[in-house]
């Protein structure tokens, strides 16, 4: 080729050259062909050659070891395996809060693999035979929803007749697997302290903790179960020192509805204690102007045709009668009107059928005592 | 075209004139006008002078679902998983992957893009970056929802996460809204998920479907902490390592796509990766079908020739004709001003037009547009 040939007749020639021309002496692997499976099959396959690797239910050498030893009926440290029907939740054990997500979650890797972790249990002191769930209280509903019949256990050291004792050493144990959540020990610390079960001071020392962040995470349990709930699921936006701010709202008897809307504001802004507690400040500096709510129902008062005035009702039982006429309005009749107005509030509180009956008689009462008077 | 002025960290994207949408939706800027009307998407309109209409990102996208919603008569179609790798470093993986990704959303398919390189290149070059800690976004008044927090390990349900298993909808970003690609973001602890595999696989637990598993139970719903069932293309960004991570996105890849930067070590990449498909394929009966894109392709220099001739005659099934040309934007686009794509930062670009033929053939090569 001449040295003054295009770039365009170089590549033109490059491409027209003999495949077979020898080009470089690299070896180049290429990629496979042939029929293909889909990621199901795969999946699948997968699935059977585990089935059919043991005809028994895949456990590990600790497990199988624990097995055998179950015939000699005696505990060991391995553990054993117990029928499920034996085993049963404890009121005090330290989680609150399961979330189903996580029993799919531990149950499908029951299902796929085996049974990690042995659940402790301890003797339930009323009924021999049977035991509590001292910890995997988790995975023992896990292995419920697999319809399994025993669970790999080992026997643990608790009073199960003590609250407080069953508690500190189900909180140790299961703290150790997967972190109780804040919102839990919260709830289960003012449940202790409340029944006389222990006292601040012992929970802080059995767990501890400072007595301060005691008092604090007892917060929790002064919301309601869908408020606890909400919060758990967004455990980490509702550290017991936000709980600790939102906690008057429950005090003050706000509605459920009104702290979740609270609750969804701090994770949708993702409010900090310092954000929130501000948020709070305005909030109760709104809350004394707040414009009142609209009536449930309101019946005009008439006087002839002409409308003279309102009666009104509202949702936090509130009455309200205006009279917009007062021309006439003297000094005699107002100071009577507050007895027509007790009259008539006795009158509602009251179980009587005919309620104008009622406000009548009590009238006739209170003219009879004003003229006595 | 779109400029971007930089307000502390904050990245505030000019809007897009009609022009530029239209170029980037490859069509013309009345049908553009027609389906704002149409649609009834909100679009801002300049406050003085003329009334030119102001296209935000998000605007874009919208316009792109809303096209292809009309456009297909039967819009549920399946899924496709693809992964974007070569056993190389700078052969323009992740350049590639974001600008597929974006493009693939204009085309109004709903993307997942999920970046499996620790280094969060990816990550960054969506407008997310990797370290920003909490405080630093407050001090800086960077919005919360650019933090990363999750990655994919976080997504695995035996991913050992602080605060327990993560879902999807906790992990994913949306860098340009509801409509655009959808991002599952990376940060430097991702290669601990290298590491649980590896533990798995040394405690006899058979880690590579780990990940197959997941994306299948994801596609078939079977999986409330990670639904994919919504998106029509999942793709991965997989680092260059040979690891267990890019092996089970691999298995779980109905498509590799392999960029080739027309050099020698990258000819030979192509034959690494092979190898890995050809055990893979021996071992699962199953592996991604390969798909090669040129790139930093230069038809003037004899020696891209040269590999060019080697590659299309020894994987000839898996060249794509559509290549991308050695291109000054590319570089440009990284200058860190910026938080888009090429194809969206410089629309009518040579390399816009390039990627965006790219990113046609290889959704024909994936059955995924009709010819």
């Amino acid at each position: 080729m001449a040295k003054h040939s295009s770039d365009d007749d170089f590549v033109k020639a490059l491409r027209s050259r003999d495949a077979t021309a020898p080009r470089s002496s690299m070896v180049l692997n290429t990629p496979p062909v042939g029929p293909k499976k889909s990621l199901d099959d795969v999946l699948a396959h997968s699935a059977q050659q585990a089935e059919s690797a043991s005809t028994e239910p895949r456990i590990d050498a600790v497990a199988a070891q624990a097995r055998e030893a179950r015939d000699l009926a005696t505990p060991d440290d391995t553990g054993r395996f117990v029928a499920l029907d034996l085993l049963e939740p404890h009121e005090w054990n330290a989680r609150v809060h399961r979330p189903t997500s996580r029993i799919n979650e531990i149950a499908a890797s029951i299902a796929s693999d085996r049974q990690h972790m042995p659940l402790a249990i301890v003797p339930n002191p009323s009924v021999p035979g049977r035991y509590y769930i001292l910890d995997g209280e988790t995975r023992y509903w896990a292995l419920k929803a697999l319809k399994r019949k025993e669970a790999w256990v080992i026997d643990a050291d608790a009073d199960a007749a003590d609250p407080a004792a069953f508690y500190f050493e189900s909180f140790k144990r299961t703290d150790e697997t997967v972190k109780i959540s804040a919102i839990d020990q919260g709830i289960k610390w003012a449940k202790l302290i409340e029944g006389n079960f222990a006292t601040p001071g012992r929970v802080a020392a059995e767990l501890s903790v400072s007595p301060a962040t005691v008092s604090r995470m007892i917060a929790y349990a002064k919301f309601s179960e869908p408020v606890l709930d909400f919060m758990h699921a967004h455990a980490d936006r509702f550290p017991y020192s936000v709980a600790a701010v939102l906690a008057p709202l429950a005090e003050n008897g706000e509605s459920d509805e009104d702290i979740l809307n609270i609750c969804q504001k701090v994770v949708d802004e993702q409010f900090s204690r310092r954000l929130l507690e501000s948020f709070m400040k305005e909030r109760s500096k709104a809350d004394n102007k707040r414009p009142r709510k609209s009536a449930l129902f309101a019946i005009p008062i008439k006087a002839g045709k002409a409308q003279v005035g309102s009666f009104r009702t509202y949702e936090n039982g509130a009455l309200e009668f205006k009279v917009t006429d007062t021309n006439a309005f003297s000094d005699d009749k107002g100071r009577v009107l507050p007895t027509v107005f007790e009259a008539v509030s006795e009158a509602i509180a009251s179980d009587s059928t005919d309620f104008l009956e009622d406000i009548m008689e009590r009238l006739r009462k209170l003219k009879a005592e004003g003229s006595r008077a | 075209m779109p400029e971007t002025a930089i307000l502390g960290t904050r990245v505030i994207t000019k809007p897009f004139k009609v022009q530029a949408v239209a170029q980037l939706l490859a069509t013309t800027n009345d049908t553009v006008r027609r389906m704002v009307d149409d649609s009834g998407i909100i679009v801002a309109r300049q406050e003085s002078g003329p009334k030119t209409r102001l296209f935000s990102v998000e605007n874009i996208f919208e316009l792109a679902r809303y096209r292809a919603a009309k456009r297909s008569k039967n819009p549920k179609k399946r899924q496709v998983v693809a992964t974007v790798y070569a056993p190389k470093g700078g052969v323009g993986k992740t350049t590639l992957a974001s600008n597929l990704g974006t493009l693939f959303a204009l085309k109004g398919l709903r993307t997942l893009i999920i970046d499996l390189d620790f280094q969060a290149n990816l990550t960054l070059s969506l407008g997310y970056d990797s370290e920003l800690t909490r405080e630093e976004a407050s001090e800086t008044g960077v919005s919360l929802s650019k933090i990363v927090e999750y990655h994919f390990g976080n997504l695995l349900p035996s991913y050992p996460s602080p605060n327990g298993r993560a879902t999807l909808q906790d992990a994913i970003k949306k860098p340009f809204g509801d409509c655009g690609p959808h991002l599952v973001p990376a940060d430097l602890t991702l290669d601990r998920l290298d590491t649980m595999l590896t533990y798995e696989a040394l405690e006899g637990r058979g880690p590579d479907l780990m990940i197959p598993k997941l994306i299948r139970d994801g596609s078939a719903q079977k999986d409330a902490a990670f639904d994919t069932s919504g998106y029509d293309v999942i793709l991965f960004d997989a680092a260059p390592a040979k690891n267990r991570i890019t092996r089970g996105a691999l298995l779980a890849s109905d498509f590799v796509i392999s960029p080739v930067s027309m050099e020698k070590f990258s000819t030979k990449a192509l034959s690494y990766l092979s190898s890995v498909l050809t055990e893979m394929q021996e071992q699962f009966d199953r592996s991604p079908e390969l798909l090669i894109v040129g790139n930093f392709f230069d038809p003037h220099r004899i020696r891209v020739m040269g590999q060019l001739m080697t590659i299309t005659q020894k994987y000839a099934d898996s060249w794509l004709e559509q290549s991308i040309r050695r291109s000054e934007d590319f570089p440009k686009a990284l200058n860190g001003e910026t938080d888009l794509p090429l194809v969206l930062q410089k629309p009518s670009s040579q390399a816009a037009a390039e990627l965006q033929a790219c990113a046609d053939a290889l959704l024909k090569r994936m059955g995924m547009i009709d010819g």
